[in-house]
């Protein structure tokens, strides 16, 4: 039953999906306006089919329907409810019925937020390039990766074995995966809306007025997909690291990256009507790169915690992938007449210089990260040699473009679009240099060491100091309006990304790791803060056996590192302890368990200064790309205006 | 009050494109910044990577590797703490290493049985000498790769399917 109506649901996405593309291409050839009035119903079909078959799904993994092979694969009784309902993106098919349902509600999104305009070509192109790329997710859904599949269950089986255990271990990973793919997803509309204008010809600034809060919306909630995915891996791996350089996370930092130079270089061509070519490309790289992304997630060629989907999808995402970058290509050639734009960046001590430095600076890090990341596979298929590139080649290479997109990040700001004096820019950077050299005073005195992390300090704090000067600047002005629109909600973004910067550098540097094998009754201390091994003790249940030992972190709380035993897969997770605080988090892993009741273990400790910076620094960016879609401004009531003068 | 529109067309800056001479130098510069960062590039490249191999490529290439760092993959097929470290043999594809890890000490989900990826040098062509223990998690990469990793075993193996040399250089270490 579930199995059928789970396929009806996709079967009628697909069928959907594939008229509202053909049937959007013939309507706009042929100019027929009733046609294109009828895009709307097909968007409204493929929701309900993409709602229709992820709640199926969800039906069948509570209701343990073990006659469809997915629900045997990550479906059982002894789940808790959270995870059940997570399972359904513990796995590669059920991972693209949400990919097609958050595809699906962003095209009924743009469907209702363009209502008023059913006969606009851009807005029809849009929508059949939004129609297209879901017949392509629906068409995989509907052959190589149907979740739906059913088959007779076999003799003896009882119960499936859940979602792999590392997604049954915290209550985050209910939240990063949706909101990676609120990220991943939401970039198909400024995709959608840049190949609309190349297809029409409106290649000025309509698309991006049309699309700019679809960006940041699409970059918010990729930020806060990968900033929750780097607490998941802290929190639940057991390494006391959130960033590996693992290719799959450098998977979601590439679109993010262009992404966010979309951001700066688009004002660009707002202020200024040049960048042009370069915009649409970034446009297009970075909903590219969200494809490549999923290639790398879910086929499987990579193995890493994120690779647990290996399938044969690759083939096909690779197949999508090209054909999304090289049609991108092709029609951005095809337009290149009327992309060219005739101005120029006059002064390199102006705004737009600026951006533009910023946009090379970002560009190189996704090339940096984009080689390093697809290095091996090229290995490996030219003469078959299996290799990784370590983490020195991420951190000495990435480093210093990190710096110099932190003093771009303080400067840009300050400068002025057009041409400035040097005394104004001296003027202007008079708070910020202060700022920085504050700073640095500050991290000296607290102790830090160093020459990178005093550089990156420095830096920070003087980014730091330009987006507070304009925020004080704004909110003096402005009161609470001070903190609306792109600009200052931009700051705020920036605010962010010095807390990740120096939470970063801070965590990384000063990072202090000891392994101690303890008795009962036992103290140790590391780094001023004393470790007692209280006991130990057990519990389980249907899914696990925990053996946790308690340890009283400076005679205070206690801390409860385990390790844990999943019972179906036969699995042993180390689940950390940790206490976190705003100057630092300690790190508590259980290395050896106690054999028996209070017997000697084998614990590790970690001491990293500023992580949860990571954590606020992300939160900041999230608040301030809210507040950089809120209008800066009221907006002006031209009709009372009007009837004033009137009367 | 509203503030007044700024009607004023923008000019666009001239061109600063310049001259021909002016438009060479800029790519003769452009040019040798791409060549220097390409090469920057390479060369942090070529000092980042870490070879990856089972076991058995890993013997094969034996003389070819020196001491030079990789990952090896195997499976544990026994282990033994010792004064200096940890000791334990990895088998795949029919061959077996003896490792004397040196890094910090394996956490208790490593056992015989276990899948594990060290990374480290041989030591004399002899033994491998470990710094670091990476053990996977997953039960699904075994079932889907079975050319990368050997059936999990539930226990350590007996001496005396252990090879001769190694079992002898053990007792050394």
């Amino acid at each position: 039953m579930n199995s059928a109506l789970g396929f009806g649901f996709v079967s009628l996405g697909f069928m959907a999906s594939l008229i509202g593309t053909f049937g959007g291409i013939y309507a706009l050839i042929s100019g027929k306006d009733f046609l294109l009035k009828t895009l709307r119903q097909w968007s409204w079909l493929i929701g309900i089919g993409a709602l229709g078959a992820f709640v199926v799904m969800e039906v069948a993994i509570f209701q343990r329907d073990y006659s469809i092979n997915y629900v045997r694969q990550v479906g059982s009784s002894s789940t808790p409810r959270l995870y059940n309902f997570a399972a359904i993106w513990s796995s590669l098919e059920g991972s693209l019925l949400l990919w097609m349902l958050v595809l699906a509600g962003f095209l009924l999104a743009v469907t209702i937020k363009f209502a008023s305009k059913p006969n606009d070509p851009l807005l029809g192109w849009a929508l059949v390039v939004m129609f297209g790329v879901s017949s392509f997710f629906f068409l995989i859904l509907f052959g190589p990766a149907n979740p739906f599949v059913s088959s007779e269950i076999p003799l003896g089986f009882i119960d499936g074995p859940g979602p792999n255990p590392l997604l049954q271990n915290h209550i985050l990973v209910a939240f990063h995966p949706p909101m990676l793919y609120l990220g991943y997803v939401g970039f198909t509309v400024p995709f959608a809306f840049a190949i609309a204008s190349l297809i029409t010809g409106r290649v000025g600034d309509g698309w991006l007025l049309a699309t700019r809060r679809w960006t940041v919306f699409a970059w918010t909630f990729l930020t806060l997909g990968i900033i929750l995915g780097a607490w998941w891996s802290y929190e639940v791996l057991g390494w006391g690291g959130f960033w590996a350089w693992d290719p799959v996370e450098n998977a979601s930092l590439l679109p993010w990256l262009t992404g966010t130079a979309f951001l700066h270089s688009v004002m660009i061509q707002q202020q200024r009507g040049i960048l042009r070519v370069w915009n649409i490309s970034l446009v297009c790289a970075t909903f590219s790169l969200t494809i490549f992304g999923t290639f790398l997630t879910r086929s499987g060629v990579f193995d890493s915690v994120h690779a647990f989907s290996e399938s044969a999808i690759g083939p096909w995402l690779l197949a999508f992938f090209a054909f999304v970058s090289l049609g991108s290509i092709f029609m951005i050639g095809w337009r290149g007449n009327l992309l060219s734009s005739k101005g120029a960046i006059s002064s390199f001590k102006s705004r737009e210089a600026a951006f533009l430095a910023n946009n090379f600076l970002f560009g190189a890090l996704a090339f940096i990260i984009l080689i390093g990341t697809t290095f091996p596979l090229l290995a490996e298929l030219i003469d078959g040699t299996q290799l990784t590139i370590a983490r020195p080649y991420f951190d000495s290479m990435g480093r210093p473009v990190g710096f110099m997109i932190l003093f771009l990040m303080g400067a840009a700001p300050l400068v002025p679009w057009g041409e400035s004096s040097t005394e104004l820019l001296r003027q202007r950077l008079n708070f910020p240099a202060v700022a920085g050299l504050v700073g640095l005073l500050i991290s000296v005195l607290f102790g830090a060491r160093g020459f990178y992390p005093l550089v990156a300090f420095t830096l920070a704090s003087f980014a730091a100091g330009s987006a507070l000067r304009q925020l004080f600047r704004s909110v003096k002005n402005q009161k609470f309006r001070g903190v609306l629109g792109r600009k200052n909600g931009g700051m705020i973004v920036h605010l962010g990304v010095v807390m990740l910067a120096v939470g970063l550098v801070a965590s990384e540097s000063y990072r202090v790791d000891q392994v101690f094998r303890m008795k009962v009754g036992e103290s140790v201390t590391l780094e001023g803060n004393s470790f007692e091994y209280v006991g130990s003790g057990d519990s389980e249940d249907s899914r696990v056996q925990t053996r946790f030992v308690k340890i009283k972190i400076n005679d205070n709380k206690i801390y409860e590192p385990a390790i844990t035993r999943y019972r179906r897969q036969g699995i042993v997770v180390p689940t950390p302890s940790v206490r976190s605080s705003l100057v630092k988090d300690i790190y508590l892993v259980l290395d050896e368990s106690p054999e028996e009741q209070d017997g000697p273990i084998r614990l590790r400790a970690i001491v990293r200064p500023l992580v949860i910076w990571l954590w606020i620094g992300g939160l900041f960016m999230g608040l301030g790309s809210l507040l950089a879609v809120l209008p800066a401004k009221k907006k002006v009531d031209l009709a009372a205006i009007v009837e004033a003068k009137t009367s | 009050m509203t503030e007044e529109l700024d009607l004023t067309p923008r000019e666009f800056s001239k061109d600063v494109t310049g001259s021909g001479i002016r438009s060479i130098k800029n790519w003769v510069i452009s040019a040798s910044l791409i060549s220097a960062f390409g090469f920057i590039m390479f060369q942090a490249i070529s000092s980042a990577r870490v070879f990856f191999l089972n076991v058995d490529e890993a013997i094969a290439k034996q003389s070819d590797l020196g001491e030079q760092e990789f990952r090896m993959q195997g499976l544990v097929l026994t282990e033994a703490e010792t004064e200096t470290g940890y000791v334990f043999v990895v088998g795949f594809g029919g061959e077996q290493a003896l490792v004397n890890h040196v890094g910090d000490e394996p956490t208790d989900i490593f056992e015989c049985g276990q899948n594990v990826v060290i990374e480290g040098h041989w030591v004399n062509s002899e033994y491998f000498e470990s710094q670091q223990i990476l053990v996977k998690h997953s039960e699904e990469y075994r079932e889907e790769y079975p050319d990368r990793t050997d059936t999990k075993s539930s226990s350590c193996i007996n001496d005396s399917e252990i090879n001769s040399d190694i079992l002898e250089l053990s007792g050394e270490i």
